[in-house]
């Protein structure tokens, strides 16, 4: 559902990417999460900023399994969660 | 695992007790099983169904050159109209197409005839069908509101069957009650989804001017009896035939409207006709089940102890009344049943089985246990809290121990160790050690929870059971006709019919132990109206216990005569004799013959036996039981991500007590396939229709069904108490697993979530429902 890159250069978050799919009708980039991430450090705090920034920057699908604020809420998850589990 | 607890099943048998591969696998599993898709007919048959909820038919255009039959052509079939003689039953009638109304959507109005299967769609696509739509009501509850759409002129209120019982003591021990628990429980509507969707395809024999049905049916000789009805032929005139097939679960023991039509254009067009459901036309038109609302009132005494039960039922039927059991079978079922496993002296319930604009229920795997056995093992839970004391201590207040037990309703419990099963999971899955665990997870922010369920599984009830729930219809005996043939093979013809449970395996396990011959000698013939007995056919946990006793029985008069055929010839007493290993031998003496030797004498000198005994060798038997009861403690451990609502489920265990086990690796591989649709019952599986009427859920990309990735490794224990009322004592186990597992599941999931405060009693748990109840409780999303 997310898949993210990005850099660490002098203890800071360089080119970050986030990238989503399953959340709005087409995969897309979430370029209001890359912003909260550059230049900020690797640390829990600025994921937790990009996971809330992805959250309000989409305009989730709604169906039979999940609906708007379900999706919401997993976005805001997974995107911090991959950018947990590619922190150094 | 199996744990004998009532001496060794096997102790002087040779056979049953043992898991002997499946006779039935070899053709199955090497792609020789014969199905009816796979069956050439001349012609195809596709169906023109209702795009909407509710209407009236104005006017059907096919296209030019199009053979298409609709309800005027078929004038003289009569509607399919199953009937119950109590509770208020109001009897609905479906045409096998539409008349002038359309009821729901995926309602068939019309039947196109093409050369294939794919012009057959098209036509039906191109079938143009104006419809005046009405006001249509999909949700049971919004359809007894007043003012609700009425789904049926006769049932103004769109109340179709209502039950009430009402103990005469139950006021006065609710009033001075010390503790009063509710639960409200809503179970989603499901579709048994066999692996193979319907199939019909019928054939017209011009030289016998009778019709050959070969179908997905779990009940061939009652299809063979309703259909002739509606169409008003002999039934000698119609063969039913099940070949090999692809999964029924309840769903295929319910009358389709096409096969009535298939049956009918046979006769009609003298040919040869098919019709292979789609899984489109399967999820939105076949048949459903589980919509329900249960409500449950426990009144406790200061010992949290059940002692008055109030319940409010409302299951939601559809549009029509399934053949043969009647919309009624999952309402009165519950009624009946509700106060499972416990002892509970006073019982009030009110039980309704209301229309909807919604595709027709009929019985599914456990019927309404799934949803009963939820709402009890919730208000149990929920008393638990209330009182102070864990899951267990609830349980051991209030199970019943003391046997045989009449019921608050009349159901007599012959032996339900639901204590024991209870007990011998607690011990295995090491309850203690999980809590520590639990404790440990919880400190590092992850949700660990465990579920029990325990309840009675009632199996192999007989006439009189569905006598006493008013059925026109009594499936409850069954018969069996044994022969021997000349060169000492067996053949035995049944009226169940069997389509994955393995019963050809342990019915010749059965014979084998009687007769003295391997089961590979044994052969069993079901599923042809032309070649088996009449009989009810396969449903309900019947077949090992009705078929099973009515094989025995044969068995045994087969066995009686083999031994006085031996007698004769080795001119020894029939109490020296035994019949095993294929042959009969004098007991402490080296004489003997072999089995075939006697069945030769048998058929070609019966002059040896001077008139003592028919020339021959074949038996039958019926049998029909008084039913008994399985029983089984499920337990779930889950956890659960809070930040996602997901659930895995670590474990799964069974502990099943299903008296003598004939075959224990088939007996694990019902438990197991039972449990994985408990799951999915629990989690995954919901038929959603939107407020228009529309079925939203008709691919399995919307429909979700459980993978092997979602159910997890089940872990199987056995304890065997014999009944006696059972004849082979076995009592069967066809459909505990899916009674079972939404409970464990949702009470697990629940005591994951406990430290929220989250009650969640409705299934499936998806997670964003899940995620629902965790934000209603005041969790913050993450």
């Amino acid at each position: 559902m997310a898949l993210v890159t990005y850099r660490v250069v002098n203890g800071v978050i360089q080119e970050p990417r986030v990238g989503l799919g399953g959340a709005e009708d087409r995969p897309r980039r979430i370029v209001e999460a890359e912003a909260a991430l550059a230049d900020r450090p690797p640390a829990i705090e600025s994921f937790r900023a990009a996971g809330d920034a992805a959250a309000d920057a989409i305009e989730p699908l709604e169906d039979t399994q999940a609906s708007t604020d379900y999706r919401r809420d997993l976005v805001r998850v997974v995107t911090r969660r991959a950018l947990e589990r590619a922190a150094p | 695992m199996i744990k004998r607890e009532m001496g060794t099943a096997g102790a002087g048998l040779a056979w049953v007790g043992r898991s002997i591969r499946r006779l039935e696998d070899p053709a199955l599993v090497t792609g020789r099983g014969r199905f009816t898709a796979d069956l050439p007919a001349a012609l195809k048959v596709g169906f023109v169904r209702s795009a909407v909820a509710a209407g009236r038919i104005v006017k059907i255009e096919a296209p030019k050159c199009a053979t298409v039959f609709t309800a005027a052509e078929l004038g003289a079939v009569r509607p399919i109209q199953p009937l119950l003689h109590k509770f208020n039953y109001v009897p609905i009638a479906q045409p096998v197409l539409a008349r002038d109304r359309v009821r729901f959507m995926g309602e068939p109005i019309a039947a196109v005839v093409a050369r294939s299967g794919e012009e057959a769609e098209d036509v039906a696509d191109q079938t143009y069908v104006q419809i005046d739509e009405t006001a249509h009501v999909i949700d049971a509850k919004a359809a007894l509101e007043p003012g609700a759409p009425t789904v049926h002129e006769k049932a103004p209120q769109n109340v179709i069957v209502q039950g009430h019982v009402k103990t005469a003591g139950f006021e006065a021990v609710q009033a001075r009650a010390h503790r009063r628990v509710g639960v409200d429980v809503r179970s989603r509507r499901q579709n048994a989804l066999p692996l193979e969707a319907r199939c019909a395809h019928a054939s017209f024999d011009a030289a016998t001017e009778r019709v050959t049905l070969t179908c997905t049916t779990q009940m061939p000789h009652l299809m063979r009896t309703a259909i002739a009805d509606l169409i008003g032929m002999p039934e000698a005139a119609l063969r039913v035939i099940a070949p090999d097939v692809g999964g029924g679960f309840g769903q295929k023991m319910s009358l389709a409207p096409e096969f009535v039509v298939l049956v009918w254009l046979a006769r009609h067009l003298r040919t040869s006709l098919a019709w292979i459901e789609d899984r489109r036309e399967n999820l939105a038109a076949s048949f459903h089940s589980r919509d329900q609302y249960l409500r449950l009132d426990g009144m406790f005494d200061e010992n949290a102890k059940l002692v008055a039960l109030s319940a409010d039922v409302v299951a939601n039927i559809g549009a029509y009344s399934c053949f043969p059991t009647t919309c009624a079978v999952e309402p009165l079922l519950a009624m009946a049943e509700l106060p499972g496993p416990y002892d509970v002296q006073e019982y009030q319930c009110r039980a309704r089985g209301v229309a909807t604009n919604t595709c027709p229920m009929a019985p599914y795997r456990g019927v309404s246990r799934p949803s009963i056995t939820l709402a009890l093992e919730r208000l149990m839970e929920q008393a638990a809290c209330a009182f102070g004391i864990d899951s267990v201590e609830i349980r051991r207040r209030n199970l019943i121990t003391r046997f045989p037990y009449t019921s608050v309703t009349g159901l007599v419990f012959d032996e339900v160790r639901c204590r024991e099963t209870m007990d011998a999971a607690i011990e295995a899955i090491d309850l203690t050690g999980f809590r520590a665990r639990q404790a440990k997870a919880r400190a590092e922010g992850r949700y660990l929870g465990i579920g029990l369920a325990t309840f009675p599984e009632r199996t192999g009830y007989g006439t009189a059971a569905f006598a006493a729930r008013g059925m026109e219809i009594t499936p409850g005996w069954e018969a069996v006709e044994l022969e021997m043939d000349p060169s000492g093979f067996v053949e035995a013809r049944i009226g169940a019919s069997p389509h994955g449970q393995g019963l050809h395996t342990t019915l010749a396990q059965i014979i084998a132990d009687q007769i003295g011959v391997a089961p590979d000698r044994v052969r069993v013939v079901h599923g042809d109206t032309d070649r088996a007995p009449y009989g009810f056919g396969t449903f309900a946990s019947r077949s090992l216990v009705i078929a099973g006793g009515a094989t025995f029985l044969a068995a045994r008069k087969a066995r009686a005569k083999l031994i006085k055929i031996a007698s004769h010839l080795l001119e020894a007493s029939d109490e020296d004799l035994v019949l095993a290993e294929g042959a009969a031998r004098v007991v402490g003496t080296n004489r003997g013959l072999p089995i075939e030797t006697l069945a030769r004498a048998a058929y070609h000198q019966s002059h040896r036996f001077g008139g003592e005994i028919g020339p021959g060798l074949s038996e039958s038997a019926t049998y029909d039981p008084i039913g008994t009861f399985a029983n089984a403690c499920h337990v779930a451990l889950v956890e659960v991500d809070i930040e996602t609502a997901a659930v895995n489920i670590e474990k799964y265990l069974v502990v099943a007590d299903a008296g003598r086990i004939v075959n224990p690796m088939i007996a694990d591989g019902q438990i197991s396939g039972g449990v994985a649709q408990g799951i999915a019952n629990a989690l995954f599986e919901e038929i959603i229709y939107d407020e228009t009427g529309n079925i939203l859920t008709v691919t399995l990309a919307d429909y979700l069904v459980p993978t092997a990735h979602e159910v997890p490794p089940i872990e199987i224990h056995h304890l065997e108490t014999f009944s006696n009322a059972s004849i082979t004592g076995a009592k069967g186990l066809g459909e505990g697993g899916t009674i079972g597992a939404p409970a464990a599941v949702i009470n697990a999931i629940n005591d994951a979530l406990g430290p929220f405060g989250v009650a969640l009693n409705e299934v499936p748990a998806t997670p964003q429902r899940i995620a629902a109840a965790l934000r209603a409780a005041g969790r913050k999303s993450a």
